[in-house]
This record gives structure tokens, sequence and C-alpha cells, in this order.
């Protein structure tokens, strides 16, 4: 009895916040003290879904950011990372691909901001594009150290033996191999770039405005049921994922 | 060439911008540049030590200590208690819905539940344990950080679990404790003694790495904190965003050194976990 009651209260605590920001999002009045007032409407829903309301613009902004930024990052980072696996020898390689990825992003924005600024990078699309990947990089390289063992090496020997140039062994060894890590890793440096809201207010200066720096608006603007549709926007997609397949929300990412 | 390049490729993405920010912030702090900057000194790094910063540093420790902590004993209690429970897939599945939530997202949704006038002081004031507003306790932006260690709580706990269980069941500490138990070991010498340790040795790395995650927090501090102190990161964003410019080489400063206590400890970490770490 007393288990169920804590496994209930553990998907309670979990559902909650869920509810009260679906209930938030198809409300305009929340009077206290009640718990619930009415009256329901769709009214937030509909203004986001007419063409061209500024929460669609910015929906729609943030996913070519986030897709933008987890391609890039996913592709560098995995031949990046064979580059570190298979020809460097110290491990303090791996490690500094933890430096700029533990240090807060807003105060690593607040350290480049001078070069972004110089180059006329701050406050347009490109810069944030940019800034995120100083942190979503390092992570794919993290994530695909591992990968790069022993097996993957030989079959790559196997094929070169065979007479396969780089773009063969790419193909034929390397991409058959990593599909699924590939994928995984591209939905979690999506989602990197998905939550992120610090380093994009402070390199973007407010004038890219993707679903984070709307729901932070709409909190500034005494705006809960914006900012709870806002926050149902961003929470659609990781939660798709978990539905889809949980290891792109969260996997193992290997060490040294 | 190819591998020439691609190292290339990691040091120009990984470390150029690292050593370009840290190298700026360092220059700027120690007034070598930027709009006032007026020679070399060590003005501003002296500065710190008398200030708000330290108290920052140590509400920041306060958070990220009672926030990881909290998260532990949570998540122990859980697997020790009901850990049966985690085989329901459903139960299991749960553990990984506050991953989807973004931290600005929470921290929306922790004000509109433990604020004056959010759903459980409502909820109070229903069932009569309150009559107005005020006599709701301050759980949000209040001196204790209450607030923002409820939101990070809740963000890692599962996830913590999520690492225990993997754990406990890749360490096979049932067998152990079966293997303990026939040799005449009690309830709580195989729990303080054998399975706690294990645990204990496998999850500290994350510990640790979460303390700074905590540590360096900003959008749950920034809608969940007070005015002052200020957790570290959004300290040194008020200082940079100050009217007073000469608050900008003092909030490098800050930068610096925060950078500096990061890079430190995971190089800590790497050197003293040469084998595979549960990162």
């Amino acid at each position: 009895m007393s288990k169920r009651l804590v496994a209930g209260f553990i998907l309670l605590s979990f559902i909650i916040p869920f509810g009260l920001l679906l209930y938030l999002s198809f409300s305009t009045q929340w009077h206290y003290p009640s718990i619930v007032s009415h009256p329901f409407t769709t009214e937030q829903w509909a203004w986001f879904l007419t063409a061209g309301s500024e929460l669609l613009q910015s929906a729609g902004l943030s996913v070519v950011l986030s897709l933008s930024v987890s391609l890039v990052a996913t592709t560098g980072g995995f031949f990046a990372s064979r580059a570190i696996a298979y020809y460097t020898k110290s491990r303090w390689w791996l490690v500094s691909a933890y430096f700029p990825y533990v240090i807060a992003p807003v105060v690593f924005a607040v350290m480049l901001n001078y070069y972004f600024l110089q180059l006329n990078l701050s406050g347009t699309l490109p810069g944030v594009m940019l800034a995120q990947l100083f942190i979503t990089f390092p992570y794919a390289v993290i994530f695909f150290y591992g990968f790069w063992n022993r097996k993957i090496r030989d079959l790559e020997n196997l094929v070169s033996t065979m007479g396969g140039d780089f773009k063969v062994v790419v193909e034929d060894a390397i991409l058959p191999s990593a599909k699924g890590l590939l994928a995984v890793c591209f939905f979690q440096c999506y989602l990197i770039s998905w939550f992120e809201y610090g380093l994009t207010q402070f390199i973007g200066v407010g004038k890219v405005q993707t679903l984070t720096i709307m729901v932070y608006r709409y909190v500034s603007e005494a705006n809960p049921y914006l900012a709870a549709l806002a926050g149902v926007l961003l929470v659609l997609p990781p939660l798709v994922l978990l539905f889809v397949n949980r290891k792109f929300l969260l996997q193992k990412v290997w060490s040294v | 060439m190819t591998k020439k390049l691609l190292i290339a490729l990691f040091v120009i993405g990984c470390l150029v911008p690292l050593g370009l920010a840290i190298g700026y912030s360092v220059f700027y702090s120690v007034g070598l540049a930027g709009l006032l900057s007026s020679g070399f000194t060590f003005d501003h790094w002296i500065t710190l030590f008398g200030g708000e910063f330290l108290q920052s540093i140590l509400y920041s420790i306060w958070v990220a200590a009672a926030s990881t902590l909290l998260a532990m004993i949570i998540s122990l209690t859980l697997l020790f208690t009901a850990r049966k429970l985690f085989r329901s897939r459903n139960l299991y599945r749960a553990l990984f819905l506050p991953l989807t939530i973004p931290p600005i997202v929470l921290a929306f949704v922790i004000f509109q539940l433990y604020s004056g006038a959010g759903l459980f002081s409502r909820l109070a004031f229903q069932l009569g344990f309150i009559s107005e507003i005020q006599q709701f306790p301050a759980l949000v932006q209040d001196p204790y950080a209450v607030g923002i260690i409820m939101a990070h709580v809740f963000l890692v706990f599962p996830f913590f679990l999520l690492v225990l269980l993997n754990l406990y069941e890749h360490e096979k500490l049932d067998q152990i404790e079966a293997v303990a138990s026939s040799l005449g070991a009690g309830k709580r010498t195989i729990l303080f003694q054998l399975q706690l340790p294990v645990l204990l040795r496998g999850m500290f790395p994350l510990i640790a790495l979460y303390f700074i995650f905590f540590m360096g927090a900003y959008e749950i501090p920034l809608l969940l904190g007070q005015s002052s102190p200020h957790m570290i990161s959004v300290l040194i964003l008020e200082n940079l965003q100050r009217y007073n410019l000469a608050n900008i080489p003092v909030a490098h400063s800050m930068a610096v050194w925060y950078a500096a206590l990061c890079i430190g400890t995971i190089s800590w970490l790497f050197s003293r976990y040469r084998r595979k770490v549960a990162l």
C-alpha cells in the first residue's frame, strides 16, 4: 500500500507541472484563491496558430536554429572525435572538450561577447548559432569518443585493405555502425540548443527570439498564460522524443 | 592531411573559443583590455574578495550543495525502499519526464506552484490552512533559495535515480547483499559498509559535475532567486549590465575565477578517476 502511495506521489509530482502548464495555456484568468478559474479558452492557441503570430515565428526560428546547430555539431563532433580517439595520445585532448561544456553557457557568452561584437555577429541568428555550437560541438565530441573502439577500427582497416578509400570506409564501415548513435547525438544536441536561454539571450541581445526567450519575455510582462503556451511548445518535442525512444533524452556519455 | 584537418577542427571548434574567451576576460580583469582600461592592475581582483562576490560564491555553494545532497538523499531513499516499483515499465519511463522540461519553463512552473498566489497556496486556502495570501510561507525568491533548490532537485533526482538503478544492477548489489547476509552481516552493515560505498564511488563524478552545473545555474535563479545575494552567473550578468561601466572589469574577474573553478574541478576529477566514470 505504502509503495503504491510512493509511486502515486512520484507520478503526481511529475504530472502536476505539465498539467499546470497546459491549464494556464487554455486560460486567461486565474484569480486567487480559486484553484480552477473559468472560462477555458482556446484564444491563445488560436492566436498562436494565426499566420504571422510572434510565437509561431519564434517556434519556427527555434526549430531552424536547433536543427542547424545539432546537424553541424553532430557531423563535426563525429569526425573530430574520430581524430581525437585515433591520432592523439594524451587523454587531455578529450578532457579539454569538457571545459566549454561545464562552464555556465551564459558566463561563456559573457567572455566571448567581445569577439561577436567585433565580427558583427551579436544580435544575429548566425551569431547565436555559432555560440550554441561552442557548447554542442564539444558535447558531440565527448559523446562519440567511446564509439571509436577496436572493433570499429578493425572494420575500417578491413574495408581499406580491400581497396576502399576514406569515402567508402565512411559509407560502408562507419555509418552503418554509427547510425543509431548519430540519431541519439543529433537529438541530444537539438535539445541542448532547444533548451538554451542564457547564452541565446546574451549573444542574441533579445533580437533572436527563440521560444525560451519568449517564455522569459512573457513572464516579465506578467502574462503567465502566454508564458505557459510557449512553455507547452517547448516541452512538446522532448515529450515526443521520449515517446519515440527514451534514449534520445538520456544516453550515458562515454568517458576515458 | 585529413588527420590534421580533423584535429584542427577540434581545436578551432573547442579550444580556440575557450582560449579566446578566457584570454579576453583575463586581460579585461587586469586592466589590459576594455573601454576604461588604465594599464595593468590587480585592483579588480582584490575588489572581488571584499564584496558581493564572496557572498555570491557562498550562496551558490549552498544552493549547489543542498540541491545535490537532497537529490542524492531522495534517489538513494527511493532506491533502497522502493526499487522494485521501478520494474514497472511505466514508472521507470516516468522518471524521464523531468528531463523534458527546459530550466526556464521549470522555473516558471515552480513559481506558479509555490509562490504566494501559486497552486499550493490556493490549496492551503481552500483547505483552511491559511486565511490570506500573506500567511503562505515564502518558498520562492526567498533568502534560503528554497524555490531554486526545489527546481534543481525536481530536475535531477529522477536522473540520479536512473543512474543508481543501473549502477545497482551493474554492480550486482542484490547478490552481494545475499552473500553478505548468508555470512551473517546485518542490514545496517550491508547498507553502510557494502552497498553505499560502491554506489557513492560510482556516482561521485556525476555528483561533482552536477555540483558545478548547479553553481553556475542561470535561468532558475533568475526567476526564483532573491535580489541579493545572487547566484554567481546572475551576479556576473548583473555587473555587466549595470549602468556603471566600472563594474565590467569586476564582472570579467568573476567570470575568470568561476571558469578557473570549473576547469580546475573537471581536471581534478579526470586526474583522480583514470578509469571509466559514469558521466
